[in-house]
């Protein structure tokens, strides 16, 4: 491994105290570990581009509804306050129109659709990934650990997770228990943490034969002592780099489940946008403005959580960065 | 172990998770909230079809006779029926089914073919602007969401340039004939160039990014550069040495790769309304239609699971360090 | 038959450019084995892919020449540099079981070279068989795979594979590092018997000063890049004239004083991408002088009477009387002699 990634290794064999002592210090090597791989990062253009796409999105998830010109279902009226204004055209195609990106057929206000839809895509795509990584890593570190029959039963567990399709389950899933977006996290969650749990274990597998790592155990370190405090760190990269592929995967699947009609009608989401888009036939209509922008944001969002992961990946295997 | 020996012990395999599926489909849809009866009575029978029903499925009877009856009826081939048309799921599947098959392989092969070589040639020339933009294209095709990329697919190509149909397997008043009759007609390939190149364009994104990441371990091996010293030029050691060896591994992913295609699919086929069992699915789960749900579900995860069971059997084939 | 003049071979780094082998002159003739002994990192394995033009992407022959036979290697273009590869030239690497492409058999990899260089050749695979049977292993088993062989059999199968073409020169790089002691004795004897059978001259490439002095008939001492010292075998294990080389011998138990101590040099050689101005041992040196820090030796006969004898060292007259007496002692190492 690089410098990057101090190992972080026990230098004071003999400690007794497992309590705050630990935990501080291991924080500070944490803190340091992030601002090391970060200087690094953001070396990469390409990071940069993505994180800066993805931060734009954050704060728009947060102070969108503030400055979003109207709320996403509310319907609106032409300017003579009978007609509901629908199918209306952008306001850079049409000087009558007062609506940037048109509205619906319903009369709704795209542009403020798409801002608020912000907020359920980001919140999806981070908790799931949170959520999916959480279980993975956790699942990893156990089965990698004891291994045996723990091990063994885990890891019959995730072939048999990795025996179903994801969208298929997300979308029966999501029928059975009722379409919400917390249920679409679930759903995710549910066959998602295979992935990470896979990778994981297997790191623990040869980190568990490290010197540091015996050395810990001879001198008498608990189990959890030394899941918490030696391998946790050097598997936390990995997790990491899962987070920010799950991101994108959450975003997508959620979009796809909305899409298909399964979303939260209550809330609206760039995925219920095209959902309803098609629904109205927009394509047959032209209202390009209706079905592109959603799209687009789908994919920027998605996009930039790949190649932050891209990004990271390659200094996750420094010899990948020699030339 | 010979290799027919372990062929057969993962034949068991197969067979013992295809097992563990079906069971945990019977519980998944029994012990949801909800009546659990709704999933096997169809609202529409009459009060004397229920009892009969009831009595048939046992549903007032315990749990574990309910699942000996339910495995029995499975093994006679018998995977329920259609709370909509009452037609046997058996029979809704084989009809689906084909024009799914059709479709996925159609798009694998594409993709594969077009996604291994852009990765040998980007694993091969790294740091290159060709590698760069093979990298980017790649990764968009996992970021457009597949509804979304057939969406515009339709929009340019079907409603703009007019170019190809827009829905379907086949046009208006052209339908009902079987899929082995249609598909030597220009017509069904005409209705097949957008599904599959939007597919395609999904699918390429994960074969190509593997076989590039294999590339790239492959090339710093002291064998690579034995074959420099050897005279062999840099075309043959790309394609007879790196390639060759880069394979392997992208085999194994491959197999985990479909699992995502499945994914693609049902979306795909809904959006062109392609007569598959990935829009059926759809249809069934918002019609409430369990059996047909349930049955298709099924055949999903078995697909998954027996091309698992392939690429296993295959990449023995292709790596001779492989002792069974 | 090969001429090395004053070869500069630079790598470019995240560090800046490397200068691994610099202004480096050495010849090897008809029928003869030269040993290029020095530690790790010292350059010699870079010479060695210089010759073949096999330098990895980032590597470049920045001056110099590499004459084989007359003709300027280096200046040749690749297409034509890779006629001369396996056929003129071979090389046997230092792991055989990294070096051999595991999804092939034995046989398709030695007839691969066959085929490029000789493409008329209507019994590629008698080749082989008579190569195997040169290296002792049996024919037969040239259809198996790299991992089906044993450490030392794969070691056999790659000099086998080496002298398919009958090559005139070949460059054995590190052939027995990563062999047991009792492989290597074998594959050494091997190797010497093959020699009396075949015609080709070795360059054999080693830390192992044992390995030199068994089947060399001479040898160039390498350090940081540079040649420090030139000659026979005899001259260079008799008495040797550069510091580093009277250091590096003290590294290797002797088998007439076994209860002697192995002295190792203190210190790190230096950092090749901002080498020092003047001798490049300098900081390690017992006998260093402020001449030494700031002029850079250059290589030259020791005295008229041993004319083929070099050695890149200010004060090479002193170390009869200076150095060698004292070179065993460790205090030499890490206190110094003069000053």
């Amino acid at each position: 491994m690089s410098s990057i990634f101090q190992e972080l290794e026990d230098d004071s064999p003999g400690e007794q105290d497992v309590g705050s002592e630990v935990r501080r210090s291991s924080w500070r090597r944490y803190a340091s570990m992030g601002r090391d791989q970060l200087r690094v990062l953001s070396q990469d253009t390409l990071f940069n581009v993505a994180a800066t796409i993805l931060l734009f999105f954050t704060t728009l998830a947060v102070v969108g509804p503030l400055i979003a010109p109207h709320r996403p279902q509310e319907r609106l009226y032409q300017e003579n306050g009978v007609l509901i204004d629908q199918w209306a055209e952008p306001a850079f195609m049409s000087s009558e129109s007062t609506h940037l990106l048109g509205t619906t057929a319903q009369g709704y206000d795209i542009f403020s659709q798409l801002i608020y839809a912000t907020r359920p895509a980001l919140i999806v795509g981070f908790l799931a990934a949170v959520l999916t990584v959480s279980v993975g890593t956790s699942v990893g570190l156990i089965a990698g650990y004891y291994g045996g029959t723990v091990d063994q039963i885990l890891m019959r567990i995730v072939d048999f997770a990795y025996g179903l399709p994801l969208l298929p389950t997300v979308i029966v899933f999501v029928a059975i228990i009722g379409p919400s977006f917390e249920n679409i996290v679930l759903g995710i969650v549910l066959l998602q943490w295979r992935g990470s749990a896979r990778v994981i274990r297997s790191q623990v597998l040869s980190l568990r034969e490290r010197p540091f790592v015996k050395a810990a155990k001879i001198t008498g370190a608990s189990d959890l002592r030394i899941i918490v405090r030696h391998i946790a760190p050097n598997v936390l990269s990995l997790s990491f780099l899962y987070a920010s592929f799950a991101i994108g995967w959450a975003i997508l699947t959620e979009a796809g489940v909305s899409f298909l009609g399964l979303g939260d009608p209550n809330r609206v989401s760039w995925g219920t946008m095209l959902q309803s888009a098609r629904a109205y036939s927009a394509v047959a209509e032209g209202a390009w403005w209706w079905f592109i922008p959603p799209g687009i944001c789908i994919s920027l969002v998605v996009l930039s959580g790949f190649l932050i992961g891209r990004a990271y990946e390659e200094i996750v295997q420094p010899e990948l960065r020699m030339n | 172990m010979s290799k027919l020996s372990y062929a057969v012990k993962r034949l068991a395999e197969f067979v013992v998770t295809v097992w563990a599926l079906v069971t945990a489909i019977f519980f998944a849809f029994r012990v949801m909230p909800g009546d659990p009866t709704a999933y096997i009575l169809s609202p529409y029978l009459d009060a004397e079809a229920r009892q009969q029903i009831i009595e048939n499925y046992g549903v007032n009877e315990p749990l574990h006779i309910q699942y000996v009856k339910f495995i029995q009826s499975i093994l006679n081939g018998n995977l329920g029926y259609s709370f909509h048309s009452n037609e046997p799921v058996t029979e809704v599947i084989l009809t689906y089914l084909p024009n799914s098959l059709v479709l996925m392989l159609t798009a694998t092969l594409v993709a594969y073919s077009i996604g291994i070589m852009l990765g040998v040639y980007a694993g091969w020339n790294r740091d290159s602007t060709g590698e760069k933009s093979v990298i980017f294209v790649a990764l968009t095709g996992r970021s457009f969401p597949a509804f979304w990329t057939a969406i515009l697919a339709i929009w340019v190509f079907g409603a703009y340039l007019g170019w190809f149909p827009m829905t379907g397997m086949s046009s208006i008043g052209g339908g009902g004939e079987s899929l082995s009759e249609q598909i030597l007609t220009l017509e069904f390939w005409r209705h097949m160039v957008l599904p599959v190149l939007v597919l395609a364009f999904y699918y390429m994104g994960y074969p190509l990014l593997i076989m590039r990441s294999s590339m790239l371990d492959v090339v710093g091996e002291e064998y690579i550069n034995l074959c420099r010293a050897k005279g062999v030029s840099e075309r043959a050691i790309m394609f007879k040495h790196a390639a060759r060896n880069a394979m392997l591994p992208t085999i194994t992913a491959t197999a985990i790769a479909i699992g995502f295609a499945a994914g693609g699919n049902v979306l795909v086929e809904t959006v062109f309304g392609w007569p598959g069992i990935g829009r059926e699915l759809v249809d069934a789960v918002l019609r409430r239609d369990y059996p047909v749900a349930q049955g298709i579900f099924f055949v999903f995860s078995a697909i998954v699971v027996f091309m698992n069971l392939v690429a296993d059997l295959v990449y023995g084939w292709f790596d001779p360090r492989v002792t069974y | 038959m090969l001429q090395v003049n004053d070869l500069n071979v630079n790598y470019e780094s995240n560090e800046g450019t490397v200068r691994a082998v610099d202004g480096v002159t050495i010849e090897l003739n008809e029928g003869e084995n030269l040993g290029i002994v020095g530690e790790s990192g010292c350059g010699k394995s870079t010479l060695a892919k210089a010759i073949l033009g096999v330098l990895p992407s980032n590597g470049y022959v920045d001056a110099g020449s590499i004459e084989f036979r007359g003709t300027d290697l280096a200046s040749l273009p690749s297409s034509e540099q890779r006629e001369y590869r396996w056929e003129e030239i071979s090389m046997i690497p230092q792991s055989a079981m990294n070096a051999l492409d595991p999804v092939y058999t034995i046989r398709e990899q030695i007839i691969e070279a066959v085929d490029i260089h000789r493409p008329d050749e209507s019994t590629p695979g008698e080749i082989v068989d008579e190569m195997f049977r040169l290296v002792g292993l049996d024919p037969n088993r040239a259809d198996q795979y790299p991992h089906q062989f044993s450490g030392g059999m794969r070691q056999r199968a790659m000099i086998a594979m080496s002298l398919a073409l009958d090559p005139a020169l070949i460059l054995a790089d590190e052939p027995t590092t990563a062999l047991d002691v009792i492989m290597q004795d074998q594959i050494l004897k091997r190797i010497s018997s093959i020699q009396d059978d075949i015609d080709s001259s070795m360059l054999i490439i080693t830390h192992d000063v044992a390995v030199v002095a068994e089947t060399c008939d001479r040898v160039a001492v390498m350090y940081a890049g540079e040649i420090v010292e030139q000659g026979t075998v005899d001259q260079i294990f008799g008495k040797a004239y550069h510091p580093y080389t009277l250091g590096l011998q003290n590294a290797f138990p002797n088998v007439t004083e076994p209860d002697q101590d192995l002295i190792s040099i203190p210190g790190y050689p230096p950092n090749l991408a901002d080498p020092p101005t003047g001798c490049r041992f300098a900081d390690r040196c017992p006998m260093a002088t402020e001449e030494c820090e700031q002029e850079s030796p250059s290589l030259e006969q020791i005295d008229a009477v041993n004319g083929d004898h070099l050695s890149a060292c200010h004060h090479s007259d002193r170390i009869d009387t200076e150095l060698r007496p004292k070179a065993e002692q460790a205090e030499t190492w890490s206190g110094g002699v003069t000053q």
